[in-house]
């Protein structure tokens, strides 16, 4: 009994040192390290600043490049990196009163998290500093902005283009590519291959992706923002969505699934659009760079998103997304954290960044910079990026939520589960409620 | 006669083990050829299981991206340390409301339960800022801490070992005047054994493939563990598929040890008397 | 059991004698650990999400009280019956099946015979393999054109389904690579059967009895508190299944593709819990899907407690 009272005391002891121990090692981690600034500045401590951003691998490597030229040249304001794949760790950090001091997420969280009150902001500073936001995309920098407020600044954007396999385009007689929508369904109806009995053994494009993309191409818009209206029912959303549907049926879901099931993985050579199985895909800038590195043999074009024949002014449609830095609500060091944010996106920091990683810049005045001279394909698309027709999703506190309930819809209509209109009802119906 | 008995002993144990040893043992194989692929051939249709050749480089690479010694050894603590703290205080826990007739032991099994029914989502956040306000974030506290209290989990399934546990094994000990927790220690938790290195083993692969905890709870990239480690192979348009195989290969390496070496505790039967009526 | 739920004290009785207390007192100090833990860190979240699911709370803002609202809004909600639908097959397809690979598993992991240890490292080693790893691994097994389990189906001149794109095959897929991880629950059996006295079975053995029989009337038996505690976590985790949902059909959170997968047929009542707190910032609303599960659950686990009274044989009692 003794012997067995020692043991128990022995892991009471144990249980203590380990957690002393580690209560210990925080005020050590979160002070500043002693003989930190060897730079000459010695006049005040430097202000240590949270960075918590999305990327991983090689593209964090980038961005960790950046902070480390801001170290060097800011010894006061030391950033620190953090690269986390899953956002809701900063919204955790953000509610239970831990924020990072700076940030990055998805253009399209900014309104609903800025609204709610989850980011700071930054209109003064800008202000303050005269950062001309005429430099920006509008698309791109519409959905970090609500009610005259600017939440957060977008570095990077994505545009979808219209990708060709020249060689099958040729085959089928086809010159050049489709521009109007009304082409483009003559075109998937040509290119699309049946075989033994039906088989379907090439698709002219997949019809279950982007109903977003070609509501613009119709005119489409999602929010009547006058009359504070959703409109998934406006009739360039339903046309989009009955071209999906148009194709959708041409085949069916069964022989969709079974096609679909035959298909490689999106990011090697077996991708569908580099091994002919598409003769057309919508994709993002990218692609080229997969392109090139998994199918360089591959003859392409790269081409506007088609547009309504019958409204010639929405030539060159298309859908933005951006990724965002901003600066979370109730953060220790305002300022500080604006100066960084501020210098991130600058021309200079957003060129070397974004041609890195192989993303749009958001600043027009970058889109003939030389940097992005041999990234394939981004001539294309820096020129494509500059065109009045495109769109983001409107940015409201609720366009999360709409997003899902529309994409499941979207999903159901093709199906055949509900009918278009049906379905496009639903949406308003679950979602209008929420407009405040 | 002796045809059969060699049958029923040898050969069909033998045959059905390997049948089935195949279908468990093919991820693994699958697991460990696809880290030596090349990245072009990882998604060649139709896919081969043999690489065409051996890519070890894939290893180094790996170990370039992540520092892995790092992170093991931060991993391997907070490991350890939830070991210790949950063969403290499960079978304490366990022993309380299966053989302690006491009038809050049905009580305690009922929340017991109910603490895992309710889904985690919801108590994160007010769980998070409890952590916050002892000032407990960036440390592995959050991650170790519960298990110095029992998990509902190794409480209700030591409470089911117990409860087989003859009475009159602790009756007669009773009669001698051995105290409470002399009869714990010296005569219940040697019966308990392969439950406990069941308890361990669990315990070490659950804090071990842990991806939420340290992710939400861990704001320094020094302090990280394994798991988070992973993610760097993974970007927005696909992962770097070669490179995160080979790294879930090493990752694995430690629980196959672990488990190989810990079967001599797991399989003892030093619990004969276990009966049922 | 009831009592405890309904959230009575324990009846005290007047008068309790010193053995009583004698007994209280210990039972308080074995399981202390526990009581302090809850008191310290799961009192405060488990009540708490009681309280925001009367509520409308955004995280970001302080939570504002409507009462049943949330309630009401999810019996209209078509999310909600399509998760639970999806929820119960796994729960009552998925867990029973499990068990019992689990189970046969365990017994054959329990031969005397060389190399054994071997054999049991074998059957662990899919639990060993990182979650994007398996998700892969389990695209591949389950392509429909080249993968493994359907050049079986097609040599043994089965139908050969499209599984994870087929609406109507993904959630038996999930229930197949279920069966895969059933190596994990059989080291529980494993260790319950090294307390049967392998006299028991020499007993039936001289009697006559077979090994179906033997199974029967000594092994199930014998297992039967492991049984019940496979079942009822098999349940809880079948109620709150979210990982491999999330990993196979999961678009990234925020980008706009809805987690389901095909038809929305792995919408999960976790999934769709995750989606409305964490994508939608609906707190309040998830809070209140989680106490309908919550109420859901439990009164599930009652059931199988009272009902085990039939079945279930503890030796101690």
């Amino acid at each position: 009994m003794k012997r067995k009272g020692s043991i128990w005391g022995l892991v009471f002891v144990l249980l203590l040192a380990i957690l002393s121990g580690c209560g210990g090692k925080k005020p050590a981690g979160s002070g500043s390290e002693s003989g930190e600034p060897a730079g000459g500045d010695a006049k005040k401590e430097p202000v240590e600043l949270s960075f918590w951003y999305g990327w991983t691998g090689t593209e964090a490597a980038a961005l960790e490049k950046l902070i480390q030229k801001w170290n060097d040249i800011r010894p006061d304001i030391r950033v620190k990196g953090l690269s986390q794949s899953d956002y809701q760790k900063q919204l955790t950090a953000i509610t239970g009163g831990n924020p990072p001091d700076i940030a990055s997420n998805f253009g399209q969280d900014v309104v609903p998290w800025g609204e709610r009150g989850a980011m700071m902001p930054l209109d003064d500073y800008i202000k303050k500093d005269n950062v001309d936001l005429g430099d920006f995309v509008p698309a791109a920098l519409s959905s970090s902005q609500s009610d005259g407020k600017t939440y957060a600044l977008p570095i990077a954007m994505h545009v979808s283009m219209l990708f060709y396999n020249k060689e099958l385009l040729e085959k089928a007689g086809l010159n050049g590519p489709p521009e109007t929508m009304g082409q483009l369904k003559e075109y998937i109806a040509k290119l699309s291959v049946k075989e033994n009995g039906g088989k379907l053994q090439r698709l002219g494009l997949w019809p279950g992706v982007d109903a977003f993309t070609f509501s613009y191409a119709y005119g489409g818009s999602y929010y009547d923002a006058e009359n504070k209206q959703v409109t998934p029912d406006n009739a360039g959303v339903k046309a989009a969505v009955e071209f999906g549907k148009g194709i959708w049926d041409q085949f069916g879901s069964k022989e969709l699934d079974r096609f679909a099931s035959g298909l490689g993985q999106y990011m090697s050579p077996q991708n569908p659009f580099f091994t002919g199985k598409y003769a057309m895909t919508i994709d993002g800038e990218w692609l080229p760079t997969f392109i090139k590195q998994y199918a360089p043999n591959l003859q392409y074009g790269i081409a506007p998103i088609p547009y309504d024949e019958n409204n010639p002014s929405l030539k060159h449609p298309g859908n933005v997304t951006t990724s965002v830095f901003y600066i979370p609500k109730g953060v220790k060091h305002p300022d500080e954290s604006w100066k960084f944010l501020k210098w991130l996106t600058e021309p200079e920091q957003m060129a070397e960044f974004t041609a890195a990683i192989g993303n749009l810049p958001t600043r027009t005045s970058l889109q003939q910079h030389e940097i992005y001279k041999d990234v394939p394909g981004f001539q294309e698309f820096l020129q494509y990026s500059s065109s009045p027709n495109l769109h983001s999703f409107p940015a409201t506190s609720f366009s999360a939520e709409y997003m899902t309930e529309f994409t499941t819809q979207y999903n159901a209509i093709l199906r055949g589960e509900v009918g278009v209109d049906e379905g496009l009802k639903r949406v308003k119906d679950k979602i209008q409620p929420l407009v405040k | 006669m002796g045809a059969a008995k060699l049958f029923r002993t040898k050969i069909f144990p033998h045959a059905m083990l390997i049948l089935f040893a195949i279908f468990f043992l093919f991820p693994f194989v699958w697991l460990v050829f696809t880290s030596l692929k090349s990245s072009n051939e990882i998604f060649e249709l139709p896919p081969r299981i043999i690489p065409e050749s051996f890519q070890w480089g894939n290893y180094k690479a790996a170990f370039e991206t992540v520092p892995f010694g790092r992170y093991m050894l931060n991993t391997l603590v907070i490991c350890v340390v939830c070991i210790i703290g949950q063969l403290f205080a499960a079978p304490l826990v366990a022993y309380s409301i299966s053989r302690i007739p006491w009038a809050g032991s049905k009580i305690i099994f009922a929340i017991v339960l109910a603490t895992m029914i309710l889904p985690s989502q919801v108590q994160l956040i007010p769980q998070y800022i409890i952590f916050a306000k002892l000032g407990w974030i960036n440390t592995m506290l959050p991650l170790t801490i519960g298990a110095f209290f029992g998990a509902p989990f190794y409480i209700f399934l030591l409470r089911q070992f117990l409860l087989g546990v003859p009475k009159e094994l602790s009756e007669a000990a009773k009669m001698d005047g051995a105290s409470e927790f002399r009869i714990y220690a010296q005569i219940i938790l040697p019966t308990l054994k392969p439950a406990l290195a069941t308890v361990a083993l669990f315990t070490f692969v659950g804090a071990y493939t842990d991806f939420m905890g340290p992710l939400i709870y861990l704001n320094d990239a020094a302090k990280w563990t394994l798991t988070l480690g992973l993610q760097g192979f993974q970007q927005d348009h696909g992962a770097q598929w070669e490179k995160l195989m080979a790294a879930s290969t090493i990752m694995a390496i430690p629980m196959i040890l672990l488990y190989f070496f810990g079967q001599k505790y797991y399989m003892q039967s030093g619990s004969a008397f276990t009966g049922f009526k | 059991m009831i009592d405890s739920i309904s959230g009575k004290t324990p009846s005290r009785k007047k008068g309790w004698t010193r053995r009583e207390w004698r007994y209280f007192w210990l039972g308080l100090v074995f399981a202390s650990p526990w009581i302090i833990g809850f008191l310290i860190f799961t009192v405060y979240p488990f009540f708490s999400s009681l309280y925001f699911s009367l509520t409308e709370y955004d995280l970001f803002n302080p939570p504002r009280w409507v009462g049943i609202d949330n309630y009401k809004a999810i019996m209209e909600d078509r999310s909600f019956y399509k998760s639970i639908t999806n929820t119960l097959f796994m729960a009552f397809i998925s867990v029973p099946i499990t068990l019992f690979s689990s189970l046969l598993i365990a017994m054959l992991l329990n031969f005397k015979v060389r190399g054994i240890n071997y054999y049991r490292t074998m059957f662990y080693l899919p639990a060993v393999i990182p979650g994007v790893a398996s998700a892969l691994l389990w695209t591949w097994m389950l392509n429909p054109d080249f993968g493994l389990v359907n050049m079986f189906l097609r040599w043994v001149g089965l139908p050969d389904p499209a599984w994870l794109l087929d609406p109507r095959f993904t959630k038996p897929s999930l229930v197949l690579m279920g069966l895969w991880g059933s190596g994990a629950g059989a080291l529980i059996f494993l260790a319950a059967l090294q307390g049967v006295p392998q006299t028991y079975y020499e007993a039936a053995q001289v009697d006559g009895a077979n090994w179906w029989h033997r199974f029967w009337k000594i092994t199930v038996p014998a297992l039967s508190p492991i049984i019940l505690f496979q079942l009822i976590m098999g349940l809880i985790g079948a109620f709150q299944i979210f990982t491999e949902s999330y990993i196979l059909a999961g678009g990234k959170a925020g980008s706009g593709s809805s987690l389901g997968g095909p038809g929305q047929s792995l919408l999960f009542y976790a999934v769709n819990l995750y989606q409305e707190a964490f994508i939608h910032l609906k707190m309040g609303y998830a809070s209140a899907l989680a106490w309908i599960l919550f109420i859901i659950v439990m009164l599930i686990t009652l059931l199988v407690l009272k009902t085990s009274k039939r079945w279930v044989y503890y030796g101690g009692e």
